[in-house]
């Protein structure tokens, strides 16, 4: 799952400037689960900003309206009639929903609300942890279910380093654990200790986003040849 | 806000389930089986921890409790204790009503008051490792009957649950160095040789040989001594004076007399002669194979020991009770936050005397807190009549208290883990042709905890919401303590200020961040959230989430530069009407 943060409120307003009406558009699904940019977010944040506005003694007219998801098209075109007369929309959504919109609606301003941080999951109710980078290549056979990429602060293919101390990254011993010492539990107890002898070669990086803009195709989905 | 409201109805499976066979959990299986409805009762271990119960006195020694003039039918904790222990061994496994499982675990259970789900493992090697919470659901439980799901696992239907493991007793640290289970004894050791509930004609423990004629019991020293020790200790003591003719004596550094009894238990002890010697820094004990001296740090020089002291034939070391090592298995089992101290419930007067947060889940005895045998009986009495009171029926009526909207649900799952009464999973909704959160009337108990963290707002509460309507001043009560508190203002006719709105909230924690937010918005000057005391909240956090979540609004308020005193939260109980008045109207007492 995508995890986002809400930005600061002040940052919000400052993006926002004198604008009179605007929209907050909630997406209705990884950030509503990371509890972000949810209809739950966009009724506090809309309240925030017009008692703000009002404290200010500015007029501000602030409407909400939350979609299913706002990265496929058929979800983002149910708010065509919301954005009819706002002068801005603060997307709650992640990157992907922001551009969607300012796809869908080419004169119109889109406004991030969140910071889209990475792909991870509960920790429990309340955090969220990075699992995962997307690099394009998942090794995660050969490192025993543990990605050293997402995990390990240096993203070391052969760990762990000098860092590591009572199964903590030197990084912050308080809260990052060492994913190479998560890794090296997890072959002993599988027997495969041994694996950690073979050294892994340089990374191709291609595959990850310094390869470009990727792009998957499918071509059993595609039009033509589905059915 | 639509609201909706209605009744559902759920049948009732007639049979209980107590877990833990000593005292507290025979004597609630007992009351429940006297109620006619059938009883399983269950143990970890591979024999009913109350079959070697040594521990329940006769008469003449129990705690005397202070009856109310007049009346006679008080329960006769003393005289039914007494007759438990001497058909326990004739009747207690034969019982028809009773089926007794021992060396069984339990694993879960699903479903929730009338119809639990509950899955035990007989075979009970070892128990579980993982102490994860069982996510609740509630869909199996209607279909399916008693059935083996193999591998010593079994599936159980129950209406209603009785948790009652007794505490684990261990040596009090300050005696390690001098313990040898021989002269030198635990109380447990001690009176399981003496056998205290088994004899009107008593039968005496031997030491070396021979029957001990001087006994010195040496509590423990404060913060470790309690109440439960130290009535087990006078209570062994002065039978053994009365019916042994002992030289007894109690070391003790305070004297633990601040429960129900124990001062008369005390009165009682020293009619008895038996002799009571205080200490300041605990006595020094010198273990020899015939005797064993006892003699005290001098007072003026605490480095040496004084002159002289005393011999017994025994000595009884002070014991301390910590929670049994299971009860965290069997909390997350039945879907609980662990409560204080480890125990099966968190100190909390909205769940006294037996209840849990769950509904139809009582918790008595040892898993609640350290328990006399005394309390054991008159807890296990009272969850067997609780118990009842459910059992009897065949249906349960409950009110729908919180509806969700399956098209709006994200299945974030904050509502599964965020409930503290156990009543959410979630599920198949076919006419919607999705998953999502699923609220079980039989078990909600209508906090709107859910309803207020819900990210998608899918959940909507039947009952009172807070108003969006203009006023000066806004008070959300909660209605088990500031809207009762708010009744008792209505009811002496005292005046409530024309600009101040009072609204009824179900619990300060269904008071969501922008409802708060909201209120201010719509042109309230001030709101304010009025809930329980610390530990004393029906749905264990739901005022704690409150005051958070005016901590937030505040802080909010505060960067814009609006004064933190627009929002407020505040605690109190359902008496304190002065105080009510104080804070909803400014009223100064």
């Amino acid at each position: 799952m995508i995890i986002a943060e809400q930005k600061p409120f002040e940052r919000i307003r400052e993006m926002l400037g004198s604008r009179q009406k605007v929209l907050v558009a909630g997406c209705g699904t990884c950030v509503t689960v990371c509890m972000a940019g949810g209809a739950k977010e966009v009724a506090a944040l809309a309240a925030k900003l017009q008692f703000a506005a009002r404290t200010d003694g500015h007029t501000l007219a602030v409407s909400e309206a939350t979609v299913e998801r706002q990265c496929e098209k058929e979800f983002v075109e149910k708010l065509a009639p919301s954005v009819k007369d706002v002068e801005a929309v603060v997307s709650l959504a992640c990157g992907i929903g922001v551009q969607f919109l300012a796809d869908a609606f080419p004169g119109l301003l889109i406004l991030p609300g969140v910071n889209t941080k990475f792909l991870g999951a509960p920790e429990q109710h309340g955090t969220w942890l990075e699992k995962c980078t997307a690099c394009g290549d998942c090794r995660l056979d050969a490192t025993a279910g543990v990605c050293p990429i997402a995990r390990c602060s240096k993203s070391l293919l052969n760990g762990p380093c000098g860092g590591s101390s009572n199964g903590k990254c030197e990084v912050d011993p308080e809260k990052v654990e060492c994913a190479w010492q998560l890794i090296h539990d997890r072959l002993e107890k599988m027997g495969r200790l041994g694996e950690l002898e073979n050294i892994t070669p340089p990374n191709e990086w291609k595959t990850a986003h310094d390869g470009g803009v990727r792009r998957v195709v499918s071509e059993q989905a595609l039009p033509g040849r589905t059915g | 806000m639509t609201t909706q409201t209605g009744l559902k109805k759920y049948p009732i499976c007639q049979k209980a389930l107590v877990v833990g066979g000593g005292l507290a959990g025979a004597a609630a299986a007992f009351s429940i089986a006297a109620g006619g409805v059938p009883v399983v009762l269950i143990d970890a271990a591979g024999r009913l921890p109350i079959l070697d119960a040594h521990e329940i006195w006769p008469p003449e020694v129990q705690q005397r409790r202070p009856r109310e003039p007049g009346r006679t039918d008080a329960p006769n904790v003393a005289s039914f204790a007494l007759e438990l222990s001497t058909i326990l061994g004739r009747r207690f496994q034969s019982h028809p009503l009773i089926e007794v499982r021992t060396s069984a675990v339990l694993i879960s259970a699903t479903g929730h008051v009338g119809n639990f789900l509950v899955t035990l493992d007989q075979a009970a090697v070892s128990p579980p490792k993982d102490k994860s919470k069982v996510l609740p659901s509630f869909e199996q439980c209607v279909e399916k009957t008693d059935v083996s799901t193999g591998a010593g696992r079994q599936e159980l239907r129950v209406g209603a649950m009785v948790v009652a493991v007794d505490c684990a007793k261990s040596l009090a640290q300050t005696f390690i160095n001098v313990h040898n289970g021989r002269n030198t004894l635990t109380l447990s050791e001690f009176n399981r040789n003496f056998k205290p509930f088994a004899a009107r004609r008593l039968e005496m423990l031997s030491v070396g040989g021979r029957a001990p004629r001087s006994v010195a019991f040496v509590l423990a020293p404060i913060p470790l001594s309690s109440r439960d020790s130290t009535a087990r200790a006078l209570q062994t003591a002065i039978l053994l004076r009365q019916r042994a003719g002992c030289e007894v004596s109690v070391f003790f550094s305070s004297l633990q007399v601040a429960g129900s009894g124990l001062a008369e238990l005390y009165r009682h002890a020293r009619g008895a002669g038996v002799l009571f010697m205080p200490y300041l820094q605990p006595p020094v004990i010198e273990v020899s194979d015939t005797d064993v001296g006892i003699r005290q740090p001098d007072i003026f020089a605490p480095d040496t020991v004084a002159p002289g002291g005393w011999r017994y034939d025994a000595v009884v070391l002070d014991e301390i009770s910590a929670p049994s090592p299971a009860l965290p298995r069997i909390a997350a089992a039945l879907g609980f936050r662990a409560g204080s101290a480890d125990f099966g419930v968190p100190v909390n007067p909205s769940l006294l005397p037996v209840n849990s947060s769950r509904r139809g889940v009582f918790i008595i005895g040892g898993s609640r807190g350290e328990a006399s045998a005394e309390d054991c009986m008159i807890e296990a009495a009272a969850a067997g009549a609780e118990a009842l009171s459910i059992l009897s029926r065949k249906e349960l009526e409950v009110e729908v208290r919180a509806i969700v909207d399956p098209a709006k649900c994200a299945l974030c799952l904050t509502c599964v883990r965020v409930c503290p009464h156990v009543a959410i999973d979630y599920g198949q909704y076919p006419e919607y042709n999705k998953s999502a959160a699923r609220i079980c009337d039989a078990a909600c108990m209508g906090c709107g905890i859910c309803a207020s963290e819900c990210p998608a707002r899918a959940i909507e509460m039947t009952g009172p919401s807070p108003e969006k309507e203009a006023g000066e001043v806004l008070v959300l009560c909660c209605r088990r303590s500031a809207e009762m508190a708010h009744a008792a203002v209505v009811a002496r006719r005292a005046s409530i200020p024309a600009q101040v709105r009072i609204k009824e909230v179900s619990c300060a924690g269904s008071v969501s961040v922008e409802d708060l937010l909201g209120a201010l918005r719509t042109g309230y000057g001030k709101v304010l959230v009025l809930g329980c005391h610390q530990d004393a909240c029906r749905s264990l956090y739901g005022n704690t989430a409150a005051e958070k979540r005016v901590d937030f609004v505040r802080k909010f308020l505060q960067k814009l530069g609006i004064p933190g005193e627009r929002i407020g939260f505040s605690r109190l109980a359902a008496s304190q009407v002065g105080l009510f008045q104080e804070l909803a109207f400014g009223v100064r007492r």
